[in-house]
């Protein structure tokens, strides 16, 4: 069965309340998400959402904005997405949890990582196994799609006494020949675009529906860093999840995301990054 | 006059003898100091840089409500476990005090949980007490909506129960052992005498095993005080079940804040300290009650 994607956050909502049903006595959510108090739990599909509605975390000074209207609206509709459509117990969702959750067909959308298809796809493991359609994420008001990129990364502390051998370690890791290796073996982090563009890695996805094509659309034209970049994404990314997890449990968006922000600017003012923008 | 040897042994044979005893007090006093130096300082892991800025770390403490809702809410876990724990475990304890045919099999069972790492544990139950999980299958049966076990108010419960099914055989072995070394006579007496058993269990019974509750009160509160695994494991810590361990290990391992993780942990050190002392000393009236050496 071929479904028309969501355009837009409402349609996805409305798409998630439609999902939501008994198949086979089973009950089958709309829309899952990750739940628990981290920054992972933004940094997806949320941080998708909420950056291509046109919202920002930071203003240019470095104040917190995650509590402007556009952003309790964006955040009340995601959240309700979830009470309403979701996992009965969202808050306790982990990755792992949520990806086993779907692969076992408990969901009908996930707005998620691009690299989690090679579980989902896995025959031997998942429930859904060719059965997943792939799609680009929901454009906001304006039409726009701005998708948060994950990048994990290697860095030298500027501390470090072996900056060579760590620099060598980094060539060595994210190498054509161990990306590679490790692609071919299950880890699927293809991020080499002549690793991506590989026979035997394309060879592997040929059966995923329009995966391909969509990832590969995706990073060309939508995919960016969402997070304004600064060194407190952990701690920032964690007390703004946990805003979502009091909205999730009853506290109103506004007054949720109001303390949410006030914390956070405290912890820009602390860590110095205030000044810098002044 | 000794000879030389019977001397030497003299003098530096007791210094001997308590070394292994000093070394392992220097063993744990080294961290516990280190911790203590390093909640004075901005100690963070990203940088080797630190400087001493006194008591900035507990202010900042005590001035943060999510310090002061953490601390509520690792309090009401401790209180809740131990309130639910110790009575449960005398329950159990009773029925194991019979010696019945079998009763050695349910003891070897009761300590099963006590067998298992409580990390393992709490993944356990957060299968059991999934969405499709068998806790819900059973409820389903009698026609209730599924319950969100690890959400909302209910999580910090369902981990209590967790806590509950793991460590009430604890407090049933410490109540065990304290009913078994309880004198005979004072039970054949009221016997004679036809006393009726809620008379016994509270006249007799609870008096000479209230060392053995105080203990077992003394280590669950300790333990309570101090979980991490079974939150860590289940929720992550979600907002209504962020134990001061639990925002200690964000703090430090996650906002790389060491310097203030260890000013939670030393906060909660002293309220543990202060709880212990005063059940050490319940408990220290309570044995010179029991043994007939009260002053």
């Amino acid at each position: 069965m071929h479904l028309t994607p969501p355009r837009d956050y409402e349609e996805y909502y409305q798409f998630a309340k439609a999902m939501t049903r008994e198949v086979d006595g089973r009950q089958v959510h709309g829309v899952t998400a990750r739940g628990i108090g981290t920054w992972s739990t933004i940094a997806t599909g949320f941080l998708t959402g909420f950056s291509s509605y046109g919202c920002r975390d930071f203003d240019d000074q470095m104040n917190c904005t995650i509590n402007s209207p556009k952003a309790v609206e964006f955040t009340e509709l995601w959240v309700k997405g979830l009470k309403e459509c979701g996992p009965l117990a969202w808050t306790s969702n982990s990755w792992y949890d949520t990806k086993e959750q779907f692969e076992s067909g408990q969901y009908g959308m996930w707005l998620t990582v691009d690299f989690f298809a090679v579980g989902f796809e896995n025959p031997a493991k998942s429930r859904i196994a060719g059965k997943v359609g792939y799609t680009l994420a929901p454009a906001g008001p304006d039409g726009t799609i701005r998708s948060n990129i994950w990048t994990w990364a290697l860095a030298i502390n500027r501390f470090s006494q072996k900056k060579l051998a760590s620099w060598l370690f980094i060539q060595w890791a994210t190498s054509k020949e161990q990306l590679m290796t490790a692609a071919m073996a299950g880890n699927w982090n293809p991020s080499r675009q002549s690793v991506w563009n590989d026979p035997r890695v394309a060879s592997i996805t040929k059966d995923w529906d329009n995966y391909r094509d969509v990832v590969s659309e995706n990073l060309q034209n939508y995919a960016r860093v969402c997070f304004t970049p600064q060194s407190e994404v952990p701690a920032i990314g964690d007390r703004w999840a946990r805003a979502l997890q009091e909205i999730w449990s009853g506290t109103e968006a506004q007054v949720a995301l109001d303390r949410a922000a006030a914390d956070i600017d405290r912890i820009i003012e602390k860590s110095g990054m205030k000044s810098l923008t002044q | 006059m000794q000879p030389v040897e019977r001397r030497w042994q003299d003098r530096y044979l007791p210094y001997l003898i308590i070394l292994p005893a000093l070394v392992l007090t220097i063993g744990i006093l080294y961290p516990f100091i280190l911790a203590v130096v390093y909640s004075l300082t901005d100690y963070r892991l990203v940088s080797p840089v630190r400087h001493f800025i006194g008591l900035t770390n507990y202010l900042d403490s005590f001035r943060d409500i999510s310090f002061w809702s953490s601390l509520g809410v690792t309090l009401l876990y401790a209180a809740l476990t131990i309130m639910i724990e110790v009575p449960l475990g005398l329950g159990v304890a009773m029925l194991l005090n019979h010696e019945i045919r079998g009763m050695r099999a349910f003891r070897f069972i009761l300590i099963i949980p006590l067998m298992m790492p409580p990390v393992i544990a709490a993944l356990m139950w957060k299968m059991i007490m999934a969405e499709n999980g068998i806790l819900n299958y059973f409820i389903g049966l009698i026609g209730a909506a599924p319950v969100p076990w690890l959400a909302h108010t209910y999580s910090l419960l369902s981990i209590v129960l967790i806590d509950v099914w793991l460590y009430t055989p604890f407090c049933a072995i410490i109540l065990l052992a304290g009913l078994q070394s309880l004198p005979k006579e004072p039970y054949e007496s009221a016997l004679v005498d036809r006393a009726p058993g809620f008379f016994i269990f509270r006249r007799l019974t609870l008096p000479m095993l209230k060392p053995f509750l105080i203990l077992a009160i003394l280590f669950r509160t300790i333990d309570s005080l101090r979980m991490f695994d079974l939150v860590y494991a289940t929720t992550k810590g979600s907002h209504s079940t962020m134990l001061m361990q639990v925002s200690a290990y964000y703090e430090a391992f996650r906002w790389y804040n060491m310097g203030k993780s260890l000013s939670h942990m030393i906060i909660i050190w002293i309220v543990i300290f202060i709880v212990s002392r005063m059940l050490v000393s319940w408990w220290n009236r309570a044995m010179q009650r029991a043994t007939g050496t009260e002053r």
